[in-house]
């Protein structure tokens, strides 16, 4: 097992440029597993990136985007840059210039080092990360381009540690997806997982609504009311292009989800009167209905093999999750407490399904579902109005809106067990947050 | 919360049903019947409700069955039940009923003199709902059937309704919700007499706020099919 870690990372480092591999002993790296019994956040120190010249701006960004990374992510416990002893002016980025007893001090396992320097429009950046007990150099980076580009390097680093403690992929360098009002509607917007380098992906002045994820990250499904009628589309991620026009249903053609395998997408439809999730083919064409009842049917959710869909049904009177197979047989019920219970979204590990619920005090909070047990797990609380989580593609965060801050309604991410809280957008209007897909 | 669905999943039911007829009477005598029961005796006389309900269900799945006969004894027994649930409670129960359900959310007297003081000459209008509800109030249907009459006068003029929500509640849910509330009118006028080519609906969910405020009087204002004039 270590083994075979050993050589992908080997594989993974090669195939890299500019990549070098220093001194690590993988043979007596601690591995870290989310959930194992002695799991504990590996606390690592990141003081600010050392500006080498010109780099006054990239250097904080970079800073910035890696404590946001490693701060969010369960996995880790970033100590706080106010304790460190070691002099930042003073103290070098290789082994032999650091004090590692300093760091030992504080109480840091792992520690991070990154410089920047600016020549004309290009960013030159190095990244190396130790092991703080034995003062060895585990992982070295150096990443070169666009001056505004440090934080995205950064996104890259963390996915390294990530994978260097864990064997799995990080998912710092991928992309969330929102709605936000504008003066004429609504546009759907993709954002680092820091709210940084937000982009358009649609700027049509009509209302824009409810965005998927292609399974590669390149399209963006979603409502649009561009052709009057509320009708599902496609659109490439980068923003640009005439929206690909995927069902146009009479009535409402909503929250089109694409399967994990790439091959369906589920969606919900009124053209027979009433809201009932159908599923097609990724193209538009098959289509087949799943659900047949009076009340609404809506919101589909893919599991990970593709083999379910979770569901929010009215058909028992309140809005309550169900889950049935793909094929829409043996439809089951999955929330038995709460009266207002929406916006399914299943774990990418299977074993959770994360909704909006609202409790008695009429306030929305986001819960999980154990699929297996039943068991209900509240993730927010007291913190105004918590709605539309979405999991991150290795199952350990949630992005969601809230408005615990002046009423605004904001993008944040949490880990999965509510632990940690984190803001990502800096202004309100924002809704409906989804998390992309790692992308090579 | 669980009466409110049902009731509207039988006004759309019937308009499944609308070329069977076989049943559709007692189904639609049920429905009211449980209609009235909901706000009259659902607090005071809970058990005979829920039964009631669960009858009217029965009867409606007999209905999808084609068993036109068992729906009808069904949705027979149902109106009885709901019946005698309301002659067993007493006056007040409905008031009760209302604050118990949802102390904050129920604020309809805002919108229904609203609706009170609506200039019925035009055919644009606006009608509002209770919360998470898609069923016509009183209210709403004096201003619909003066609507219909002047549609079913001119059989060139088209409007097409908008069904709107509050914005509690998810995204795509209230789309959903607003759909229904537009369907929920439009089958009110097709049941007064107003021919289908005339009446188009479409919903923006919570998208369009007439009161972006949060607080009872804007989410009130915010619950409504507005009837536009199309062309």
């Amino acid at each position: 097992m270590l083994r075979k870690r050993y050589s992908s990372v080997l594989l993974l480092l090669l195939g890299a440029a500019q990549v070098s591999y220093a001194q690590g002993d993988k043979s007596k790296r601690t591995v870290i597993e989310i959930g194992s019994p002695d799991f504990r956040a590996y606390p690592v120190a990141i003081p600010s990136a050392k500006d080498l010249g010109g780099a006054a701006k990239p250097v904080e960004e970079m800073t910035e985007a890696l404590q946001f990374d490693l701060d969010v992510s369960p996995l880790f416990r970033v100590l706080d840059p106010k304790s460190y002893l070691a002099d930042q002016t003073k103290e070098g980025i290789t082994a032999q210039s650091i004090k590692f007893s300093d760091w030992v001090s504080v109480g840091a396992e792992g520690l991070v080092k990154m410089t920047a320097q600016v020549s004309g429009n290009s960013l030159k950046t190095e990244y190396r990360f130790f092991d703080v007990a034995t003062g060895k150099e585990q992982l070295k980076k150096s990443y070169e381009g666009g001056l505004d580009q440090g934080g995205r390097f950064s996104h890259k680093f963390a996915d390294e540690i990530v994978f260097f403690l864990t064997g799995q992929r990080g998912i710092f360098n991928t992309q969330i997806a929102a709605v936000k009002k504008t003066d004429t509607g609504r546009e759907i917007y993709a954002m680092d997982i820091d709210g940084k380098n937000r982009r358009d992906v649609t700027a049509n002045g009509s209302i824009n609504l409810l965005p998927a994820w292609s399974r590669n990250g390149r399209e963006i499904v979603f409502t649009s009311y561009i052709r009057h009628n509320p009708n599902l589309y496609s659109v490439g991620a980068g923003g640009g292009g005439t929206p690909k026009l995927l069902s146009g249903e009479r009535g409402l053609n909503t929250g089109g989800v694409m399967s994990p395998d790439g091959t369906k997408i589920a969606l919900t439809l009124s053209r027979d009167g009433n809201s009932e999730v159908y599923v097609m083919n990724a193209d538009g064409t098959g289509l087949k209905r799943l659900t047949n009842e009076w009340a609404i049917d809506s919101s589909p959710s893919w599991s990970p093999d593709s083999k379910q869909i979770a569901f929010v049904s009215a058909r028992w009177g309140d809005p309550h999750i169900f889950v049935m197979g793909s094929d829409g047989s043996n439809v089951r019920r999955m929330t038995e407490r709460g009266s207002y219970n929406q916006t399914p979204d299943w774990s990418p590990r299977g074993d959770l399904i994360a909704f909006t619920a609202r409790d008695e005090r009429n306030v929305f909070d986001i819960f999980t579902v154990n699929t297996t047990t039943k068991e209900i797990k509240r993730l927010t609380q007291d913190q105004g109005n918590n709605e539309e989580p979405s999991f991150s593609p290795d199952g350990n965060l949630l992005t969601f809106s809230t408005t615990r801050e002046a009423g605004a309604s904001q993008i944040w991410v949490m880990s999965t067990d509510g632990q940690k809280q984190r803001r990502v957008t800096k202004a309100g209007g924002y809704s409906t947050p989804v998390w992309g897909p790692v992308t090579e | 919360m669980r009466a409110f669905a049902l009731t509207i999943a039988c006004t759309l039911a019937l308009g499944a049903c609308a070329k069977v007829n076989q049943g559709e009477q007692e189904l639609a005598a049920a429905e009211q019947a449980i209609a009235d029961a909901r706000v009259r005796a659902k607090d005071c006389m809970p058990e005979s409700f829920t039964a009631a309900e669960a009858l009217l269900g029965q009867a409606k799945a007999a209905v999808a069955k084609k068993d036109y006969k068992d729906a009808m004894a069904k949705a027979n027994e149902a109106s009885k039940l709901a019946k005698q649930a309301i002659a067993a409670s007493p006056d007040g129960c409905d008031k009760k009923l209302k604050e118990a359900l949802d102390p904050n959310l129920n604020k309809a007297s805002a919108t229904d003199a609203a609706n009170r003081s609506a200039d019925l000459s035009s055919i644009e209008q606006t009608i509002y709902f209770d919360y998470n509800d898609a069923a016509i109030r009183e209210d709403g249907k004096a201003i619909l059937t003066k609507l219909a009459s002047m549609l079913m006068k001119d059989p060139g003029l088209k409007v097409e309704i908008e069904g709107h929500c509050d914005d509690r509640g998810s995204t795509e849910y209230n789309l959903h919700l607003g759909d229904r509330r537009a369907r929920a009118v439009e089958k009110y006028l097709l049941t007064q007499g107003v021919k289908a080519g005339q009446i188009s609906t479409i919903s923006y969910g919570e998208e369009r706020p007439i009161d972006p405020n949060d607080n009872d009087a804007a989410w009130a204002k915010n619950r409504r099919a507005e009837i536009k004039k199309a062309s």
